[in-house]
């Protein structure tokens, strides 16, 4: 069986109707469709995007399980080659590299989830479903951590108190991301005005392709619609 | 003053980024001074009076203090987590034993619901879950040489078998030794 | 890292820093806390008695509406620390003043109510000298270990920052990429190892 070779050795295959299941099927519906080529650089900035801003930006389920089934399906056409196919290698190195964009892209959201819990799950409680920031198991997964903390703190420190000073509320102690902070950005566009606030408060502009350095807060939205990459 | 053997503890974190044996005597010490601030307040309480409203400050001094203490405490177990935390990304899902004769029973309970809630979220990846705490570091190589550092036994994978003793060199894929060298038992060998 | 940020209730730091010293004077008394003044002998703490209390317990004391303490802002952010600071900021072995210099400087404004003395501009000031010297160091092999003695912990941190990213570049331009490293919760079971034996 030949494996459609494309520049990056991308199986092709995957996204042609046939191979399709639910998620990617409603994935290519909502864009135009995309090209395997295209699907792994959107990946690859979501994952640059999340590693240098300071908060979690909204989640890229859909993608994220496209690709893993991109993966699967990969792996299953190089079991299918003869040993020693000089493809196994290329194909081989491209499952690792996809394999591990993913994985870095995951465990830096769980970093932020961990760090920010009970802030995060306050913030997506007041947003609508469709405009979650975390994933139902990502969500799940901030619950238990917050509640296996509690009860750490309990059972070593809180019962052995009297009970007027035992009383410990994590809400009280969340921690916000720094918004302030400083990022490297390059427009993907032109971006007629951006507010810069602060001591002076600024306008500027972005033309497309130029790089920046800028406070988080002024561009937020603008990673967040892709109008910007965080680098 | 209040709260010396707390900070105590905090300190003892400041030393190192280990996870020291856990410090129950100084613990155990804090909360019995919150329980004699408690204790003396309950008794100052009383004395308040319309005239004599002096003893209100006292009160808000200790009270103050066992927030220090509590303070103290929470902080002394929250950094403990996280290292505890650091462990399981860096080593995988078994403690190994210099750290765990460390911990008290229930820090290694934390440990096992951490694990488990991790475990779970992972499966939820794809149809069949992605362990995302296996490729740390960008693929260069399929292959990597690697020498062994520690006796580890047999390694088998894809079929083949290979065994594991100090001091010898071994050319393997990358997917197999990359765990086994951040927990130490293989070194990455420049090529 | 960051100085300002809301919610430090478990940052280590933070707590050290708090633990820190400040002189008071008692304004309204405090049956039966007698023993916290190691000088008097004193049962209660009465009206003008002065002790060193710790920036935690000042902090809730002194607020606008009790003012149970007043607390004066220590020496070395004064008069002729001043001066010498103005002088020459480098020279100083600010880690004797205080080894959380910058940090209390910051915290300390509004517990002593002191308008008169422009702390931040101090800070600023004095941090900017000795921030040159500082990255100096951090690029040179041998200066690193004689200035420390000097450095406060803030300015230790900030070297061994500089020095890390250093070495980081440094691995980079060399090798290409990282090879895979031992964890460094390994390394550091190692080291404990190597010492106990």
């Amino acid at each position: 069986m030949d494996v459609s070779n494309d520049s990056n050795g991308l199986d092709n295959s995957a996204f042609e109707n046939g191979g399709l299941n639910d998620a990617e099927a409603e994935f290519e519906s909502d864009e135009e469709e995309l090209t395997s080529d295209k699907a792994l650089q959107v990946l690859e900035s979501a994952w640059l995007n999340e590693k240098f801003a300071p908060e979690l930006l909204p989640h890229q389920q859909l993608l994220v399980e496209c690709m893993v089934q991109q993966i699967k399906h990969m792996e299953e056409n190089v079991q299918r080659l003869t040993k020693g196919d000089i493809r196994i290698n290329i194909h081989t190195m491209e499952i690792c590299r996809i394999r591990f964009i993913i994985s870095s892209y995951l465990r830096k959201r769980l970093d932020k989830i961990e760090e920010f819990a009970v802030h995060l799950l306050k913030e997506d409680a007041r947003r609508s479903p469709d405009e979650k920031y975390m994933t139902t198991a990502e969500a799940q997964f901030a619950r238990d951590y917050l509640t296996n903390i509690e009860k750490l703190f309990e059972t070593v420190a809180l019962q052995h108190m009297p009970q007027r000073c035992a009383n410990f509320d994590l809400d009280a102690i969340s921690m916000e991301p720094n918004l302030k902070k400083h990022v490297f950005a390059r427009a993907n566009k032109d971006i007629p005005t951006i507010l810069i606030s602060g001591v002076h408060e600024m306008e500027v502009s972005f033309a497309k392709g130029s790089q920046h350095i800028i406070q988080y807060s002024a561009i937020a939205h603008l990673v967040k619609d892709g109008s910007v990459q965080l680098i | 003053m209040f709260c010396r053997d707390a900070v105590k503890l905090v300190a003892e974190l400041n030393q190192t980024e280990d996870i020291k044996p856990f410090n129950e005597a100084v613990f155990r010490q804090v909360l019995e001074e919150v329980q004699s601030l408690f204790e003396e307040n309950s008794k100052d309480v009383n004395t308040i009076t319309e005239d004599n409203t002096a003893p209100k400050n006292t009160l808000l001094v200790r009270h103050y203090a066992m927030n220090r203490n509590k303070r103290c405490l929470l902080t002394y177990l929250f950094h403990r987590m996280r290292r505890l935390r650091q462990a399981r990304w860096e080593l995988g899902s078994i403690i190994p034993p210099e750290i765990s004769k460390n911990l008290i029973k229930p820090e290694a309970q934390w440990f096992h619901n951490y694990n488990k809630s991790l475990a779970t979220y992972m499966r939820t990846i794809g149809e069949d879950g992605l362990n995302i705490l296996n490729d740390i570091q960008p693929p260069k190589s399929l292959y990597i040489e690697v020498r062994c550092i520690q006796d580890y036994g047999r390694l088998e994978f894809d079929g083949q078998s290979v065994m594991l003793k100090k001091n010898t060199y071994h050319l393997l894929p990358r997917s197999e030794c990359e765990s086994l060298i951040r927990q130490g038992y293989l070194e990455h060998v420049s090529s | 890292m960051s100085l300002i940020q809301p919610n430090q209730y478990f940052s280590i730091k933070d707590i050290l820093v708090t633990e820190e010293r400040v002189s008071s004077e008692v304004r309204q008394p405090m049956p039966n806390l007698g023993f916290l003044c190691s000088s008097s002998k004193k049962e209660h703490l009465d009206p003008g008695s002065k002790l060193d209390i710790p920036v935690w317990l000042a902090s809730s004391l002194s607020s606008k509406h009790k003012s149970i303490v007043s607390c004066e802002l220590p020496r070395f952010y004064k008069d002729s620390y001043k001066e010498i600071l103005h002088a020459d900021a480098c020279a100083v072995e600010l880690n004797k003043w205080n080894q959380y210099f910058y940090e209390l400087g910051l915290i300390l404004p509004p517990i002593v109510k002191d308008d008169n003395q422009q702390i931040p501009e101090l800070l600023l000031e004095v941090f900017k000298s000795r921030f040159r010297l500082i990255m100096d160091c951090e690029q040179s092999v041998f200066g690193a270990h004689s200035i420390q003695v000097q450095l406060t912990a803030l300015e230790k941190q900030l070297l061994k920052q500089g020095n890390q990213g250093k070495m980081l570049l440094i691995n980079w331009l060399n090798k290409g990429v990282k090879h895979i490293q031992t964890s460094d919760v390994v390394d550091n079971l190692r080291k404990r190892k190597r010492m106990e034996v």
